[in-house]
């Protein structure tokens, strides 16, 4: 009761609660931003799964295909896109969120999802099961062309993607990563082109 | 006071004319004022006292326990007995409320966050795990490096064995057999069954999911003789597409159906149960419970006990 009579007491008091509540929110935001259901995680989740595949292709192009540069080309996907997994999942595990979900795309929209379900659980621009085994039966200039074209599609998937992202996000982060997915994989998308053109010309002559 | 005015007074009428008076008069009033100032004053300040908490505060507070206690105080005069009279004053019951209002809050704020953050590192409920005394890999494979523990001292050594059973020479060693069913964890094959959301139709051989474990995927394994087609739709559903997991028949497990990670297993007979998904969510690729984070799910085996020419070996 006498408490209540001395206000500088209390004063004291409220303020050091005020300050570890204060501390209290702010270590939640500071540390669990962006959440488990955030479009950042999402899309460092999806791109995971996405580069994942691009990896698996590349790999199997290095090892089987003839043409030195389009297996350069390969060397460098399959490198640089493990390397940006990596990224992604130290980003997913520093935010203190799922590695995985079971829901592909839903951060990007009830129709990126609903794509995606149709597709089987498959994002934008991968290559399916089925195509999967066709490719890995090819050897030398097969192999170099049906790399080149499934890759062109996953990679407009991926630049789908990552724009879906940027224009999503305020995360200065994930819209820099997106941004510079855009622009990499548009360059890579003509550079393909380019080269299964040449080879195909190559076979015909 | 009284003698004062009185010897005053005396003076002034002894020594003065009428004029003297009138000037000795205004001259009275001050005097007799700065006595009562002063008086007010002191219970200004003695009243202060008791409501402040022994006068320790700086300026901060003083404004408001005079603006409580000054008029009072005032009135009750002079003296130290300004605490008999402030019982009788009612209770602040507006200070009351919102001290009170902003320390619920407060400790509201705080507990939310507490929660937050220990809700997060939290488990699914009911999984099963071998690493004894220590919470997960990374705690156990610490423990191993500090020294503060052996090998051959943890209750199931397994869940830090991670050698390739087919890395020598002795081919006979090559179908390691496993603790628990389906297996959890330990040493295993050179290859990992490729684990890209895939769905095995037939039992695949324990070495080569064990590595895929040490990976980072999970590994759902349901009984053929307990579950039917429908079942195992329902089961490919969660599975199918999904990085860093896996799936397929475990003849003679016994139970419905079993999710394992590495040296981490929750088993139901259930196939709605809920926990089956938390499981998925919580331990793919979870850091603190990979034993080789960052490796990859693609580009291993895809072959079955039968391809392999193996017996099962649960």
């Amino acid at each position: 009761m006498s408490l209540w009579r001395r206000p500088a007491l209390l004063i004291a008091i409220t303020a050091v609660l005020m300050l570890a509540a204060g501390g209290a929110v702010g270590y939640v935001v500071g540390t669990s931003s962006p959440g488990n259901d955030s479009v950042e995680a999402g899309f460092a989740r999806d791109m995971i799964t996405h580069h994942q595949q691009a990896v698996d292709m590349a790999m199997y192009e290095w090892q089987n295909g003839s043409d030195e540069t389009m297996k350069a080309v390969a060397y460098d996907i399959a490198t640089s896109q493990s390397a940006e997994m990596g990224m992604y999942r130290s980003w997913l595990r520093q935010w203190g969120v799922q590695l995985s979900s079971g829901e592909p795309m839903a951060w990007a929209g009830e129709e990126h999802a609903h794509d995606s379900e149709a597709a089987g659980g498959l994002m934008p621009g991968m290559a399916t099961d089925e195509q999967l085994a066709e490719f890995k039966t090819t050897t030398g200039t097969d192999a170099d062309v049906m790399f080149a074209n499934l890759m062109i599609d996953h990679h407009i998937g991926g630049v789908d993607m990552a724009k879906a992202a940027l224009d999503l996000t305020d995360d200065e982060l994930v819209a820099d990563a997106a941004q510079r997915t855009i622009t990499v994989q548009q360059a890579e998308i003509e550079n393909l082109e380019g080269h299964r053109d040449r080879i195909l010309s190559t076979v015909e002559n | 006071m009284a003698t004062k005015k009185q010897s005053a007074t005396k003076s002034a009428g002894k020594g003065s004319t009428g004029k003297g008076d009138s000037a000795e008069d205004p001259k009275e009033t001050p005097v007799k004022e700065s006595a009562g100032s002063k008086g007010s004053s002191k219970a200004k300040t003695s009243g202060k006292t008791p409501a402040k908490g022994a006068g320790k505060t700086p300026a901060k507070s003083s404004g408001k326990s005079a603006f409580d206690t000054s008029s009072k105080n005032a009135k009750s005069g002079p003296g130290r007995k300004g605490r008999a009279v402030q019982v009788k004053q009612p209770k602040p019951w507006g200070m009351i409320l919102t001290f009170a209002g902003v320390g619920v809050v407060a400790l509201g704020l705080i507990g939310a966050a507490v929660f937050v953050v220990w809700d997060r590192s939290q488990p699914p409920e009911g999984v099963t795990d071998y690493y004894g005394e220590y919470a997960n890999y990374s705690e156990v494979s610490k423990a191993l490096q500090d020294g503060d523990v052996t090998e051959e001292d943890l209750e199931h050594p397994w869940v830090v064995q991670q050698t390739h059973v087919d890395g020598d020479e002795d081919t006979s060693n090559d179908n390691p057999t496993y603790e628990t069913t389906p297996p959890t964890g330990g040493n295993h094959l050179g290859a990992w069954q490729t684990c890209t959301g895939s769905v095995y139709a037939a039992a695949i051989v324990d070495g080569n999911a064990v590595h895929s474990l040490e990976h980072g995927a999970v590994w759902l394994t349901y009984d053929p003789a307990l579950v039917d087609g429908d079942g195992i739709a329902q089961l490919s559903e969660k599975i199918n597409g999904r990085d860093y997991t896996l799936m397929s028949p475990y003849p003679e497990q016994g139970v419905e159906v079993s999710v394992q990670a590495w040296g981490v297993q929750y088993q139901t007979d259930d196939l709605n149960d809920p926990k089956i998904d938390e499981f998925l969510d919580y331990y793919i690729q979870n850091a603190d419970n990979t034993a080789e984070a960052n490796a990859a799910c693609s580009g291993g085996v895809s072959t079955t006990v039968e391809d392999a020419g193996q017996m099962p070996t649960g």
